[in-house]
């Protein structure tokens, strides 16, 4: 490349190069002094662009598209402000190169109607789901463990010498580099994996079970019975996702996951006789009367939300 | 004139309007990654209103946020470039890019870009440059468009976007090329 391939160099600075792209960029950069003058150029041209003001004002009254793309995003940062400051969430900032590899952050937690979502310091990816709770136990030589209340979605960094442990009060995942789902809601509590594979048990048996992609492993703490079933696990985990992936599911399902997701009590009356079931997507709202609002008109249904916090649906 | 512009600047929907696509795309320059990007953008807005709820004047938004940013995509760059080094499960080329990244962002510095002179150069450019390329300019640039959202809204072709936003880059680069400082910091390389 010795010209500049402006569509290729743009393409990058916005961030949609591929890896292959960037690292062609890079090659040119490297080329000749010319070259990197060029790009440093273009990349500040890039940067100083996106602060100019004026510009501002022009594209402010473009569309309702944009519009409507604000009010969403806006969620999402009022959903940050809102894990930040409510959750007391605990950032580790390294301060050498050794620390790098303890987990130092002590505990996340998500408020209700809201993800959080975390990186920790040996790589593992966390996505904490509404109402949960997420605390560091150990994190030096032989291995990591974390304590779960609620449900979390794991996507562990391998590592050989320290496998990763997660523990509920009922039950132990024990894994070395793998994506699964844990969730503790009331007794039942369970193990979805999307890949890897887990070594899954009760605290109260020594048996373990070893389970493999779109397997769940459910525990019942009332029964003391553990079973292993099949699963479309990327159906189950959507959650993080930010929406719920609805498949064949009756009104009264759908009401127990969005108590669980909000953390409120939902009662219905007047249940139709012949129940339908729903499929399709269900945007997960910071709000419980947004998705409540959505779901209205789909099921010509009306709702009220009591001063404790009690919400009654009808149906008609 | 550009007192007249704060004037109006409150902790509002105005702040969302103005300024989350650019804070966006700025971190996804140099992140290339959209959902870091969105929660970095999301984490410097809320930072600033903690900052303005308690009392603190912020007179140049942008370049407060922009700063924000700039540290939250320096600490994840490093973070990764630990990390993609200890599993060694990229190649060279990929981990020399992403120092390439790091060492760019070093060198940006959002306080002496948003300096009113630079500033005044791009908007005089981008006005000499008719109408359509200016609005195709201001899509991709300001409102986080790809090239065929842009083509659909303005019923021209891809490659006309294309044409128009690499017309804009020319033009621009022309007329900064005396003014930018090329600051070559590449220590790393």
């Amino acid at each position: 490349m010795k010209m500049v391939d402006f569509e290729l160099v743009n393409r990058y600075l916005r961030g949609e190069a591929s890896g292959e792209e960037r690292i062609q960029v890079m090659k040119w950069v490297e080329e000749s002094e010319s070259n990197r003058e060029e790009f440093m150029a273009m990349r500040k041209i890039y940067d100083a662009s996106l602060m100019d003001e004026d510009a501002v004002a022009a594209g402010k009254h473009a569309d309702s598209h944009g519009q409507r793309a604000v009010r969403i995003l806006k969620t999402v940062a009022s959903m940050a402000a809102a894990a930040s400051l409510a959750a007391g969430v605990t950032y580790f900032l390294a301060v050498d190169g050794a620390d790098e590899e303890n987990l130092a952050v002590q505990s996340f937690i998500a408020p209700e109607g809201h993800r959080t979502e975390a990186v920790l310091t040996d790589g593992t990816e966390i996505c904490l789901n509404s109402g949960s709770r997420l605390d560091i136990l150990s994190s030096g030589d032989g291995e990591r463990r974390v304590r779960l209340a609620g449900e979390a979605y794991l996507d562990v960094a391998h590592d050989d010498a320290r496998p990763f442990v997660v523990e509920t009060s009922r039950m132990e995942v024990r894994v070395l580099g793998t994506s699964f789902d844990v969730s503790t809601y009331g007794d039942v509590h369970s193990v979805v994996l999307v890949e890897g594979s887990v070594e899954v048990g009760s605290l109260e048996s020594q048996e373990r079970n070893i389970i493999e992609p779109d397997q769940m492993y459910t525990y019942d703490g009332n029964t003391g019975l553990s079973r292993v079933e099949q699963v479309d696990a990327a159906s189950m985990t959507t959650w993080k996702d930010g929406y719920l992936d609805i498949r064949n599911m009756t009104v009264q399902e759908l009401f127990i996951q969005l108590e669980r997701y909000y953390g409120v009590s939902i009662v219905c009356n007047d249940i139709p006789e012949t129940q339908l079931t729903m499929s399709g997507k269900l945007i997960l709202e910071s709000r419980i009367d947004s998705v409540l609002d959505n779901l209205t008109n789909l099921l010509h249904m009306t709702y009220t939300i009591a001063s404790d916090g009690v919400i009654t649906v009808g149906i008609h | 004139m550009a007192q007249d512009r704060r004037k109006d600047r409150s902790i509002s929907d105005d702040v969302y309007d103005r300024y989350w696509w650019r804070c966006v795309l700025f971190a996804k320059s140099y992140t290339c990654d959209q959902s870091q990007a969105e929660s970095m953008a999301a984490e410097s807005m809320s930072i600033m209103w903690q900052r303005m709820a308690a009392g603190e004047v912020i007179e140049m938004p942008l370049p407060f946020l922009f700063s924000v940013i700039r540290n939250k995509a320096l600490h994840f760059l490093r973070h990764e470039s630990v990390r993609i080094r200890a599993h060694g499960e990229m190649s060279e080329n990929a981990v020399r890019e992403l120092q390439f990244r790091i060492d760019t962002l070093e060198a940006c510095d959002p306080h002496s870009l948003y300096a009113d002179d630079v500033r005044k150069i791009l908007h005089e450019t981008l006005d000499s440059l008719g109408k359509k390329t200016d609005r195709v300019f201001v899509m991709s640039r300001f409102e986080g468009k790809t090239n065929r959202e842009i083509s659909e809204m303005l019923g021209i072709t891809e490659k006309a976007v294309e044409y128009h936003m690499t017309k804009a880059l020319k033009a621009l680069r022309a007329a900064l090329k005396d003014y930018l400082p090329v600051i070559a910091i590449f220590a790393g390389l």
